[in-house]
């Protein structure tokens, strides 16, 4: 497995090593190790040695200084850090292997093997471990059983994190249907689990391990602050803090250089487990719609184009001039220009990657966060580029409504359908609880919906998927917006539901005398509903004409070849096409 | 949701009396009360030995001795004690509420605490009050709770020294002696509260703050916010209602994880600011070898995060609508 | 009449030699919580479900999410265990295999999945991922065979030292394609292989799946929720709805001559790229399918001629 796991591991490697406080804390770390193994081979004082030089404060001699013995701190330090780093380490392989093996085999298994171990969770759970530990510790401790024995008490108590982390990715991976299809080639439980599973969950382990290894530390050193953990002669970090607690003020030196040690390796392998976990799942910047997204300054300049725009296109409600997204150096969109009348139906066609959805997003103003957008996007005379959030909301919802592909998500999931509507409705004006189920009933009437008044108290996991998709249409349609942009609305849907949810959106649309961008792959979608259709290709347009010109002669080569693929019911299915 | 609320009660008593017998057996299995009666010097003679062992029940059978402490526990007697003086219930019954009150209210300052945090570092990554509260978070996360305690001890001390008034206690949960009238009590039990509570809360606060600040970024970047964003919602509302309130699932499941980690946290605040809690009592249950004091201390802790979990249970289903209707 | 759609051996074309029957196929599933207390003890995902396969042929199956295509799917994969009927593979019953029981079976039907970002192991190399059949089933695995395989499904050999990640879900799907041909199967079931993909990768690899029938004389079970692309491919097609195969015949016929209500609703359904046939269609704003079918018993949909 080595072998095949190379080149993810090189590219997670990689994203470590430029993860700077993460490596930065590996460094630390590394440090304070070495320190630890091959300091006391060359420091002249033993942790148990004895000196003369009783409570000295720091000096050269004695860097960290002296306890009320005379033993030197930095000796007794090292012991210590020995001993934390030893007994942490062991717990950690010794909880991480028991919950691996048994997150694995719940996981997999499920059913009753899953919910025996996970009622054996829920037990361990419902105990302080550190109680159990004290005790077990104790017990340990005075039959003078070494690190080893801690260490194993530790363990036995600290593996149901992983144990739960493990069976939950398990779980997940299990559905994946790299799963089945090992199943079907005939292979074996054990290969699946440890050849399959095993290997998909490594990142996981390997960051939940780090971040064990700090809650060992803290756990090791606590017990032993109890006085049931390492016992003297030998000595921890917890314990020399212990020894210290009346100290803090009389000689600082004991009390600050134990617990500051324990910070630092804690907080290093804290930091180390986050950069693991960014290198394992490099998320991009992370997306906030709340924010107005970043614009570049060349699109600063259109604050005069607003009127030549005013000026050249009275007709169009919508205009795109020069519209372009790229991601850092790479272009998604180029410059394209779009134009859509008042009351038009425009359709923007192109496989993914083409920049359609993106195109869409830029209209709304809602690019991720990594993306800039350049370009000018006029609506009914008003520049929409570069306003606030506050400013979009003179727009969103009142004038121009969007559409998202899935809608099992796009409603919110912990309110009523009614709630929904009454919020969209509350924007201009106060309306009463009465009033807005009355208008929320009308509305989910227009789409089709039957027994609306009762849906109104359903939340959307109890309705089907193009229930919530005509619902998100009808909220859309909440203040007669003049433009409506729809993503893909029927992607997600059946073939007799998405006939359904496009009967629904245009008879909406030709209601309210809206204009609608529709963005889709499916060329047979269009022919239905556009009057004007603009064919995307990586990044650009590459026609647009209208719809019934298009379909008879398409103009450019790639539209020639869509139209020839796109899949159809034809009698003659023994005819291959070219 | 009452159907709900009982099922859940059944599976509690049901986990209750599982940890019960694993508690027992492991307890009686690893712990032997007379060991220090065993090795004294010099040796105690056999006929005293044999005598302990019958009082406290150890020559029957472990599942025998079981069922007979089971059968305490019903009428409400936890065993009898290696110090025969000792009654488990009513020394541990007056420590209960000690405890409780300090664990109650860590739990809740930490949890207000970290949902602001939390929610405010998501609302503004990789912006300013996130720059400041993502690293405060992670040194909280790396101070050991002893270390912390003593630090903000010494410190309560030194400050009380050097003004010469005694505004911080760090001694015991009440004064010795305790006064009289309510108010005044109220206060000096509040007083004494400030220092272990602010160690309890902080340590937690750490862990359910980063939790929070997770699920709110999650939750930001999911179509359901898009699409209010898309309605023209006001910022307030969004985050309030389509923001917060689906995050509350998952930090409502972190707490209820984490309670046997307060209780365990209590237990070394409680040792450092020298309080007459449950941790003071296991403690010395631990150190007398009494094995019957742990078993009922686990016990009452195990009952104590079998109610919150059950709490935690009815909270997810006022929560998330997707538990309420699934479930009944 | 019902009997007759029913039954696959009813359908006017029996296929020359039959490699999968499928007779009487019945899986039930216990219904959720809530369902059970309004007394109704299971779900009906499979009602008698009959229908067979030939050898080099191609047997659509078109049904929306909810039709049991899937359950259907994963009985004849061995996934599930059927309540009754019998699935024969060349005359062996396989439906109550368990595991590994039968090896040599397995090598004899295969699979591709829909989604080709997780039907392959990410954590795993082409050549791993082409070798694993092999490996499995002990027999000998060498990198020619692996070269020999990625070349028939059209893709060069320096594939063999990459990640799944480094493809495109159309080259990903190739690579599913040629892992299912490692063992030289008899019967590859294909469960929505193209739905995933571009309009013109979807062309690309429904053209070698027909190149590789050719080729190699495999079936295939195509199960997809578009009619157009089964029809597309398929020499039959049967068509599922609440458990049932409501219709089953040749595709010209189905297309043409549709019997049941519900493929007729499903034609009408399926957009045609052509502006003015779409336009000329009546609006399709209640649908009969499921909305006035929903009170009926289960697994009486078929009876609805």
């Amino acid at each position: 497995m080595g072998e095949a796991g190379a080149g993810k591991l090189a590219v997670t490697f990689g994203r470590f090593v430029r993860h700077k406080v993460g490596m930065s804390a590996l460094c630390v770390l590394f440090v304070v190790i070495l320190t630890a193994i091959f300091l006391p081979m060359l420091w002249p004082y033993d942790h148990a040695e004895i000196t003369p030089d009783l409570s000295q404060s720091p000096s050269l001699a004695h860097p960290m200084g002296t306890d009320t013995l005379g033993r030197d701190l930095l000796a007794l330090v090292l012991r210590g850090m020995q001993q934390s780093l030893l007994i942490a380490f062991s717990v950690t392989i010794i909880a991480s292997l028991i919950g691996v093996v048994l997150g694995v085999v719940a996981g997999y298994f499920g059913s009753l093997v899953d919910a025996t171990v996970m009622r054996a969770v829920d037990l361990v759970l419902t105990l302080p471990t550190l109680a159990l530990a004290a005790f077990l510790g104790s017990l340990v401790a005075g039959r003078g059983v070494s690190w080893l024995g801690l260490a194993m008490v530790l363990g036995s108590l600290m593996w149901t994190s992983v144990a739960r982390l493990v069976r939950g990715v398990v779980l997940s991976l299990r559905e994946l249907a790299f799963v089945d299809a090992a199943r079907v080639m005939g292979a074996s439980s054990t290969r699946i689990m440890f050849r399959h599973l095993v290997p998909n969950v490594s990142d996981h382990i390997v960051v939940a391990g780090t971040l064990m290894f700090g809650v060992a530390i803290l756990a090791e050193s606590s017990l032993s602050f109890l006085g049931f953990g390492v016992q003297p002669p030998d000595t921890s970090l917890g314990l020399l803090v212990a020894n210290a607690q009346s100290a803090v003020l009389t000689r600082p030196w004991l009390f600050y250089f134990p617990g500051l040690l324990i910070i630092t390796i804690v907080l290093s392998v804290n930091y180390v487990g986050e950069g693991l976990r960014e290198a394992f799942n490099p998320k991009s910047a992370p997306d906030n719609p709340l924010t107005t997204p970043r614009r570049t300054a060349r699109s600063r300049r259109t604050g005069t184009r607003e009127k030549q725009a005013q000026a050249s296109q009275p007709a169009a409600l919508l205009t795109v001039r020069d519209l372009s997204v790229r991601f850092g150096p790479q272009t998604a969109v180029k410059p394209i220009n779009l134009e859509i009348k008042p009351g038009e139906v425009l359709a923007l066609v192109g496989e993914s990657g083409s920049g359609k959805s993106l195109t869409g997003l830029s209209v709304v103003g809602l690019l991720p966060t990594n993306a800039v957008g350049t370009g000018s996007v006029v609506f009914a005379g008003n520049e929409l580029t570069d306003l606030s959030f506050e400013q979009w909301r003179e727009y969103r919802g009142r004038r121009i409504a969007m559409i998202l592909q899935d809608p099992s998500t796009t409603l919110n999931p912990v309110l009523t359908i009614a709630t929904q509507f009454a919020d969209s409705m509350r924007l201009t004006s106060a309306v009463n609880r009465t009033e807005a189920r009355r208008r929320a009933a009308e509305l989910m009437e227009s789409v089709a919906i039957k027994d609306a008044q009762a849906r109104l108290d359903q939340y959307p996991h109890q309705l089907s998927g193009g229930m919530r998709q005509r619902i998100a249409i009808a909220l859309a349609m909440v203040h007669d917006p003049d433009l409506i942009i729809a993503d893909e609305p029927t992607t997600a849907l059946d073939v007799t539901v998405q006939a359904q949810v496009m009967a629904t959106l245009a008879m909406a649309r030709e209601r309210t005398g809206a204009a609608m961008l529709f963005i889709t792959h499916d060329l047979a979608l269009v022919a239905g509903i556009a009057d004007r259709v603009a064919v995307m290709y990586q990044g650009d347009i590459v026609e647009e004409q209208d719809v019934f010109s298009l379909f008879d002669n398409p103009r450019s080569e790639y539209t020639r070849k869509l139209l020839s693929l796109a899949p159809r019911i034809s009698t003659d299915s023994s005819v291959e096409r070219p | 949701m009452v159907q709900l609320i009982f099922r859940r009660l059944a599976s509690a008593v049901l986990v209750l009396l599982l940890a019960s017998i694993v508690i027992f057996t492991v307890i009686s299995v690893s712990g032997d009360p007379l060991a220090e009666l065993r090795d004294r010097q010099p040796p105690v003679p056999g006929s005293v030995i044999a005598a302990e062992e019958a009082r406290l029940g150890l020559t029957d059978p472990l599942p025998v001795r079981y069922l007979s402490w089971l059968q305490g526990l019903v009428t409400g007697d936890f065993g009898p004690s290696t110090i025969a003086t000792r009654d488990i219930g009513v020394e541990l019954g007056s420590r209960v509420g000690v405890t409780l009150r300090l664990v109650i209210l860590a739990i809740i300052i930490a949890l207000v605490l970290s949902l602001l945090a939390g929610t405010v570092s998501a609302l503004h990554q990789r912006r300013w009050p996130d720059l400041i509260l993502t690293p405060s978070a992670f040194i909280l996360l790396a101070l050991p709770s002893f270390w912390l305690a003593v630090l903000l001890k010494q410190w309560g001390i030194a400050f009380n020294n050097a003004t010469g008034y005694q505004t911080f206690y760090t001694v015991g949960a009440v004064s010795v002696p305790a006064p009289r009238e309510f108010l005044p009590l109220v206060a000096d039990i509040a007083g004494h509260m400030v220092l272990p509570t602010i160690v309890l809360a902080l340590t937690h606060f750490a862990t359910w703050s980063r939790y929070q600040r997770a699920a709110v970024a999650e939750g930001l970047a999911g179509d359901h916010v898009r699409f209010a964003v898309l309605k023209g919602l006001s910022r307030r509302r969004i985050v309030g209602s389509y923001v917060v309130r689906p995050a509350l699932i998952p930090i409502v499941t972190i707490v209820a994880l984490d309670l046997p980690v307060v209780f365990s946290g209590a237990v070394i605040t409680e040792t450092v600011f020298q309080w007459r809690g449950m941790g003071g009592f296991l403690l010395e249950s631990i150190a007398l070898r009494d094995t019957n004091a742990v078993l009922a201390w686990l016990l009452i802790a195990a009952t104590a995060v079998v109610l919150f979990n059950l709490i935690a249970d009815i909270l997810y289903g006022l929560v998330d609508p997707r538990v309420r209707y699934a479930k009944s | 009449m019902s009997g007759q759609t029913r039954a696959g051996a009813a359908t006017p074309e029996p296929p020359a030699t039959e490699l999968l029957r499928v007779t009487d196929l019945v899986k039930h599933f216990r219904a959720p919580r809530a369902a059970r207390r309004r007394g109704q003890a299971v779900v009906h995902a499979l009602c008698a479900v009959s229908f067979s396969v030939g050898s080099a042929e191609t047997l659509g199956i078109v049904g929306e999410s909810g039709s049991g295509k899937t359950t259907l799917l994963r009985t004849i994969l061995g996934l599930q265990q059927p309540t009754s009927g019998q699935v024969l593979f060349l005359g062996r019953d396989v439906s109550q295999r368990k595991g590994r029981s039968d090896l040599a079976l397995q090598r004899e039907i295969s699979v591709v999945f829909q989604d080709p970002y997780t039907s392959l192991d990410p954590r795993m190399t082409v050549a791993d991922i082409l070798a694993e059949p092999a490996q499995i089933h002990g027999l000998a695995a060498n990198a020619q065979k692996a070269r020999t395989l990625l070349d028939q499904v059209r893709l060069p050999a320096t594939g063999l030292r990459k990640f799944p990640h480094e493809f495109s879900g159309g080259q990903r799907q190739r690579i599913a394609i040629a892992r299912a041909l490692a063992l030289n199967p008899k019967l590859i079931v294909l469960d929505e292989p193209v739905s995933a993909l571009d309009v013109s990768v979807q062309a690309e690899i429904l053209s070698l799946l027909r190149e590789l029938q050719r080729e190699r004389g495999v079936s295939y079970l195509f199960v997809a929720h578009d009619l157009a692309v089964v029809a597309e491919i398929s020499q039959r097609v049967g068509v599922m709805y609440g458990g049932q195969m409501v219709e089953l015949g040749p595709t010209r016929q189905v297309i043409t001559e549709a019997r049941h209500p519900y493929t007729r609703e499903l034609l009408a359904a399926v957009p045609v790229p052509d502006p003015r046939i779409e336009r000329a269609k009546p609006r399709f704003l209640q649908r009969r399918w499921p909305t006035e079918t929903d009170n009926l018993p289960p697994c009486a949909h078929g009876d609805l001629l």
